[in-house]
């Protein structure tokens, strides 16, 4: 019996390692790629660099004005994150909660969900028209508008189940307490889901970071670059591709999501312990 | 694009304007400038593009015609390049200036011939031979190929059917692809496999550079940037055996450059284009990394010591010959590039493979 | 409810419009400010072909 415990402590902990590697060498791969020097790079690769360098940063921020380009990835993407939640979290609890005429909240839930499932290249073309009627086109609002586009169904529907979740007596007895609708929903019901909105923010915020085929078809300017974009001259089907340059931009376009990740933890961790009801 | 952003400086101040460069990477930029000559009043003043790119464009009128704005040829470019931005090709109006020289060489790795005391082969049968001898020694690989379907094993092996006199249309435009001269050039490919190997791009470039393998074709920044090169190189052989006949074999790849229809600014942007395609902004451009498409850049002595690649590249674009102009090319080198790469993996007979590649060719262009 | 979440949108809109206006076409060549021409180009290496 004991050793039936230890063998399968010992079973769990060789998968554990097994899949950490699985899930972290290919970070390792890349931090390490990119601190090698480019004679290192061309030829056959060790498994741990035998060079160090940090000419493939600087060439980043030199040569392809990368700093621009974070500022730019960032701006849109928070720009984008704060609108899609707002507009989606008011939408969400409505339609989780509200009753509508003829019976069209199923529709209109459906209706929602099409703009997630249809492929995005669907809406670029129609949206490069329009966004140029309205000279848009040299702008980030564009981009900004499509991220909310494609994050917004996505909020609606992840925080669809958060909302119809929570017992129903939490919010009545706020309105006997004399609360507005809006005071209910900002002061009861927004801290409930809270681990829910934490969850929707890092995955909404990982979409409009790495999002490439809404920027590369409005983005004119180069000083509207994101970092997928920018990342993407480096690797071109015609030329060589830059492992190092690359590499170290992964690197770089790799801090924000975590850092993100980890500060919305603390969020993630705090929703759950706060008991809203006895039972 | 670093090229254009070392020249600009002067144009600028002195006919206060702001050039702006956006950076695209190949087939985002041509969705782009597709996209964009939808519309009233484009975003683009002027435009890059490869040289396959072209009738494609022209066909689209995304390109204003310069001499109806009143461009008159320079013949100081390299015949070859200016030809290909003319519409039609060769003979017509111009719409396009060569802004990069390119096109496609023989790399070889020098130490490897050093050892083995070989000397550029002129034919493909002597690259064959050099091949057999070098290849499975040391776990040398001989020649590699770049056998990938679609763009790279047309691109690989079209210079070998055209050093065997063959090509993929005649003049009057029937599908040529199954004659006997590509059965040949494509059994010389399936024989150089056996003595090398079927990389991918980068890897080609490493083995090559690295002594690992001793000879493949290839685009020159491939291996050569600035004043190094990381293998040695020579134009592409031009006959298939070395009594033969000596065929033109350079696939040429200008980038060329033109003043979108849509532009507001034509005046302008044309004589940017004529800026910036000029000997003395090529002369500079050539320190960042330009190539020239212009004879006397190409050939200016002080240039030439510091670039020793410049004459190969000017001999091979002279003796270069451009991919069939029509604007099915996307569709046509798809279907070409399957059926060859059944034919090298052995799925399908020489034979069968040329046949459905002339079918599927004929099929395309027949649409 | 209904009141507070249109003044959000009003709001919301405004500023969609301002950065808009700020961050939009300005118009170039009048009033003898230099004329902007854009060249859509090959990133990266200079060179290069497929």
């Amino acid at each position: 019996m004991r050793r039936n415990k230890k063998s399968r402590k010992i079973l769990r902990g060789t998968c554990s390692v097994l899949i950490l590697i699985w899930t972290l060498f290919p970070v390792y791969w890349m931090i390490s790629l990119s601190i090698r020097d480019d004679a290192e790079l061309i030829s056959s690769l060790s498994l741990f660099p035998g060079s160090f360098t940090v000419k493939h940063f600087a060439q980043l921020f030199v040569r392809n004005n990368f700093l621009m380009a974070i500022i730019n990835s960032l701006y849109i993407t928070f720009t984008s994150l704060a609108f899609a939640l707002i507009l989606g979290l008011i939408c969400s609890y409505i339609l989780a909660r509200a009753r509508f005429k003829y019976k069209l909240k199923g529709p209109v839930l459906f209706w929602v969900l099409l703009v997630r499932v249809i492929p995005p290249i669907a809406f670029a073309l129609p949206l490069y028209i329009m966004m140029n009627k309205f000279s848009l086109l040299n702008t980030k609002i564009p981009v900004i508008l499509a991220h909310i586009l494609v994050n917004i169904p996505f909020i609606i529907w992840y925080m669809l189940s958060f909302f119809s979740g929570l017992p129903e007596e939490v919010e009545e007895s706020a309105e006997i307490d004399g609360a507005s609708d809006m005071q209910l929903f900002a002061r009861i019901v927004i801290p409930l889901v809270m681990p829910g909105i934490t969850a929707v923010a890092i995955l909404s915020f990982m979409t409009s970071w790495n999002e490439y085929l809404y920027g590369v078809i409005f983005v004119q300017s180069p000083s509207n670059f994101t970092i997928p974009l920018s990342l993407s001259t480096l690797n071109s089907e015609q030329e060589l591709a830059q492992w190092g340059s690359i590499a170290a931009g992964g690197i770089i376009s790799l801090v924000p999501i975590a850092l993100f990740a980890i500060f919305a933890q603390i969020f993630l961790i705090q929703g759950l312990s706060s008991g809203a009801v006895k039972e | 694009m670093d090229a254009i952003n070392s020249v600009k400086g002067a144009f600028e101040s002195e006919n206060n304007c702001i050039i702006e460069v956006l950076g695209l990477e190949a087939s985002d930029l041509k969705q782009k400038i597709s996209l964009d000559s939808q519309n009233k009043v484009g975003a683009y003043d002027l435009a890059m593009a490869d040289d396959p790119w072209m009738p494609e464009l022209y066909e689209a009128g995304l390109f204003a015609n310069l001499t109806e704005l009143g461009y008159t040829p320079d013949p100081d470019f390299v015949e070859e390049s200016l030809a290909i931005g003319m519409h039609p090709y060769s003979n017509g109006d111009i719409y396009t200036l060569p802004f990069a020289g390119n096109v496609q060489l023989f790399f070889y790795n020098q130490k490897i011939f050093d050892d083995n005391n070989f000397s550029i082969p002129d034919s493909w049968e002597g690259v064959l031979e050099i091949a057999k001898a070098v290849h499975g020694k040391d776990g040398k690989v001989g020649y590699v190929i770049r056998g990938q379907q679609g763009n790279p094993i047309v691109s690989d092996y079209l210079p070998i059917l055209w050093a065997y006199g063959g090509n993929v249309f005649d003049e009057n435009w029937n599908v040529i692809v199954d004659s006997n001269e590509a059965k040949e050039a494509l059994e010389l490919y399936i024989e150089l496999l056996e003595n090398g190997a079927n990389y991918e791009k980068n890897d080609i470039v490493a083995a090559v550079s690295d002594g690992k393998a001793a000879m493949s074709l290839g685009w020159p920044s491939w291996y050569i940037s600035g004043e190094t090169a990381t293998a040695a190189y020579a134009p592409i052989p031009g006959k298939a055996t070395d009594s033969g006949k000596k065929y033109a074999t350079g696939m040429i790849g200008n980038w060329m450059m033109g003043v979108t229809t849509n532009s507001a600014n034509k005046e302008l942007a044309m004589k940017f284009l004529i800026y910036v395609t000029s000997a003395e902004a090529q002369k500079t451009a050539a320190e960042f990394g330009g190539v020239p498409t212009r004879v006397s850049v190409f050939t200016d002595s002080e240039l030439n010591k510091k670039y020793p690649y410049f004459t190969a590249i000017l001999e091979g674009t002279e003796n270069s010959v451009i991919r069939p102009r029509t604007p099915l090319r996307t569709d046509i080198e798809t279907a070409y590039g399957a059926e060859l790469s059944s034919a090298i993996s052995g799925t399908k007979s020489i034979d069968q493979a040329l046949a459905d590649a002339k079918a599927a060719i004929e099929a395309i262009m027949n649409k | 409810m209904k009141r507070k979440l249109a003044l959000l949108l009003i709001f919301l809109m405004t500023g969609v419009l301002i950065t808009a206006c700020v961050e939009g076409d300005k118009p170039a060549g009048k009033d003898g400010s230099p004329v902007k021409l854009v060249i859509a180009a090959r990133g990266g290496l200079p060179c290069g072909c497929d």
